[in-house]
């Protein structure tokens, strides 16, 4: 526990160092901050495995671990995507995110629930994981949307220069989220199906019309039509990210919030579980 | 006054016989000549002034054929610490019209190139040239001096990189002709952009304007095929009438699937209706816009001034200490020498009594001797070296010289 503590306290010196990088345009720190990120994820990732072993099962039962994994796995795909952009700017948006979701994860029981006999099955790791995995993109790619509509905004309205040269150029923020988009999309679909498949041999039925699995459906079907405007309709700009911020919050539901909702099948862990 | 600096400005060609003209005026001294559109500066080293300057001065009057009065009254004249700061400055671009701005660093670069070729730089310009260079880079580097478009063309090309981020694989279009707008496309194209579309009511001037670019002419009636192409569009025709209202942009934003298009209209009347801005992806800048971004860029620039100010002090501290090494390294030597042979002298006279003495006095004495050099030696030396950075420190070792009534050895003698 103290390694998430820790780490929940490193992330919060990487909010700080992202925002002065940025905003201080200090070449120095901007180094630094992509580190200090990294340390974090290192003692977060250090804390999750022990978890696992302490646990004797995959770390994602329950909402404590459910959201502890998914930060984990953007702070990963954000490090990553750092790189490749060269800029640290979008760290001013992923560190806090990172931050305020771990937060968020400590207020939710800790307690480590023992495997329910209906999730003791390989396909747990790959659906939890592929889930997770594509959710983390989608994450980004909302933060990437939220960029390119300051970015446009500034750009449109001209008085405000200065603050251009913070972020990446416009089209490359339009190009990164279509990227994720295009990335974690097929991978929510593989984790959607894998819980489908999974299902017809755990309860015997491919469906069950519950809030969890409804919104998840929702869900991807949001995301889907994005790729249809923007790849078919030639939609682009503004509007598109309009979506996919929207098409987050869509995510967010599905991910925490349909869990409270009556249903009898997709509950796993403590009340209330991922 | 511009009439007046054409007089002065001498093209590179001119400098090497100019350059040993000044150096025989000025009695076998280095010279540099720096001359540009806007300052002709005539540097010179040596070990006294005396009239140098003045005769200089006439000199280079005879040269601008202006009467030598007129041009005493526009000179200004600079010695030691002042002039060697000056041409850091210079380097700077904290002098130029535009702060910060990079063509000034080659000119001295070359000014100091040229001097070496024709054999007229020498230890002390040398250096300060070579210094001043390097002040100039490390300006650059260090501060922000020189960074954010300073000029309504590099301002656009600015703004489209903030767009588009790579330039390689977009297309520009240039409608019309002008020089700001053949700047902007000339920004461009070093900048990464390869494709180059050209427009003009007269097809001829196009395709000659294209040629220059490297481009492709179209057609005046195919401008909105050309404008579904072009992500960047730089306009600049005399059209009296806006070309383009908000109706035909929309529907030119459809022919090109909405991707996003930089408009940059420099015409006076414009020629793209302002409504056209609030059209989605469509980015439409005018002129006063782009000049609003440099003033804002050239107001950064200016806050970078202190730094760069900061850098010319401390690269001056390295200068004034070698130049004053110059003087206070042989001045000092020389100090030393003189105390040493002074005691190497008496020994030598009082050598047929020393002799008579035991071994062990002898050599007592000799360190005797040898210590009270040591001792008398140290103070000076050491202050001496202390005041190396310091602008008026070769003034102790010409005290310390004329004092002892020391001989300096090396030619190299400066005031």
């Amino acid at each position: 526990m103290i390694l998430l503590q820790i780490s929940l306290l490193v992330y919060a010196a990487a909010t700080v160092l992202y925002a002065i990088a940025v905003f201080w345009k200090s070449r120095f720190l901007a180094l630094y901050s992509w580190w200090v990120l990294l340390a974090g994820g290192v003692l977060h990732l250090g804390f999750t495995v022990f978890r696992a072993v302490s646990a004797g099962r995959w770390p994602f039962l329950g909402a404590f671990e459910s959201i502890s994994f998914f930060v984990l796995l953007f702070v990963i795909i954000y490090l990553v995507v750092e790189k490749r952009l060269r800029t640290p700017s979008l760290g001013v948006l992923a560190a806090p995110m990172v931050f305020l979701f771990l937060f968020v994860a400590f207020f939710q029981s800790k307690q480590a629930a023992p495997l329910e006999p209906v999730l003791q099955s390989y396909w747990y790791p790959v659906h939890v994981s592929t889930l997770f995995f594509s959710y983390g993109l989608l994450a980004l790619a909302f933060l990437g949307a939220w960029a390119y509509l300051l970015q446009e905004w500034l750009l449109k309205r001209k008085s405000s220069i200065g603050m251009l040269r913070y972020f990446p150029p416009l089209e490359t923020l339009g190009d990164l989220c279509y990227r994720l988009v295009s990335l974690g999309f097929p991978l929510m679909t593989v984790g959607i199906v894998t819980g489908v498949v999974w299902a017809q041999s755990a309860w015997g039925v491919f469906w069950k019309w519950e809030p969890k699995l409804v919104f998840a459906m929702v869900t991807w079907l949001w995301y889907a039509v994005y790729l249809h405007l923007r790849y078919v309709g030639g939609w682009r700009g503004r509007r598109t990210n309009i979506i996919l911020i929207i098409g987050f919050f869509i995510l967010l539901f599905t991910f925490l919030a349909a869990n409270y909702l009556p249903g009898e099948y997709h509950k796993f862990g403590m009340p209330g579980s991922g | 006054p511009v009439e007046v600096r054409e007089k002065v400005y001498f093209s590179e060609q001119a400098l090497p016989g100019l350059l040993k003209e000044f150096r025989e005026e000025a009695g076998g001294a280095e010279t540099a000549i720096l001359s540009t559109c806007n300052r002709t500066e005539v540097y010179a080293a040596a070990p006294a002034v005396d009239d140098k300057q003045q005769r200089l001065i006439a000199r280079l009057a005879g040269k601008a054929e202006c009467p030598e009065d007129n041009l005493r009254s526009l000179i200004y004249t600079m010695t030691d610490e002042e002039a060697a700061r000056r041409l850091f400055m210079i380097a700077a671009g904290l002098d130029s019209l535009v702060v910060g701005e990079g063509q000034v660093l080659g000119q001295v670069r070359r000014a100091g190139e040229a001097a070496r070729n024709t054999g007229t730089l020498g230890k002390v310009l040398g250096r300060m040239f070579r210094q001043a260079v390097s002040v100039g880079k490390r300006a650059r580097a260090e501060t922000a001096i020189s960074q954010n478009a300073a000029s309504v063309s590099s301002a656009a090309v600015e703004l489209g990189r903030t767009l588009f981020g790579n330039l390689e694989r977009k297309t520009a279009l240039i409608m019309g002709a002008g020089k700001v707008g053949e700047l902007s496309v000339k920004h461009l194209r070093s900048a990464g952009l390869r494709r180059v579309l050209v427009v003009n009511r007269t097809y001829e001037r196009a395709v000659e304007l294209a040629d220059r670019f490297e481009g492709k002419a179209v057609p005046f009636e195919e401008m909105d095929s050309a404008l579904a192409v072009a992500d960047v569009v730089i306009s600049s025709t005399g059209s009296e009438e806006p070309i383009v209202d908000k109706k035909r942009m929309k529907s030119i934003m459809r022919m090109r699937k909405n991707r996003p298009v930089f408009i940059v209209d420099i015409a006076v009347p414009r020629d793209f209706d302002p409504l056209c801005g609030d059209v989605a992806n469509c980015f439409l800048y005018n002129i006063d816009d782009l000049k609003q971004v440099v003033e804002r860029n050239i107001a950064e620039r200016r806050k970078e001034i202190v730094k760069v100010e900061r850098i010319i002090d401390e690269e001056m501290g390295r200068f004034n200490s070698w130049f004053n090494s110059l003087e206070i390294v042989p001045v000092l030597t020389s100090f030393r020498e003189r105390v040493q042979s002074i005691r190497d002298g008496e020994l030598e006279r009082f050598r047929s009594r020393l002799d008579k003495l035991p071994d062990d006095d002898r050599r007592l004495i000799d360190q005797l001797t040898q210590s009270i050099v040591q001792k008398v030696l140290h103070e000076p030396t050491v202050r001496l070296k202390g005041v190396q950075e310091e602008t008026d420190g070769s003034s102790y070792a010409e005290a310390l010289r004329r004092l002892f009534d020391l001989d300096i050895s090396s030619e190299e003698e400066r005031k």
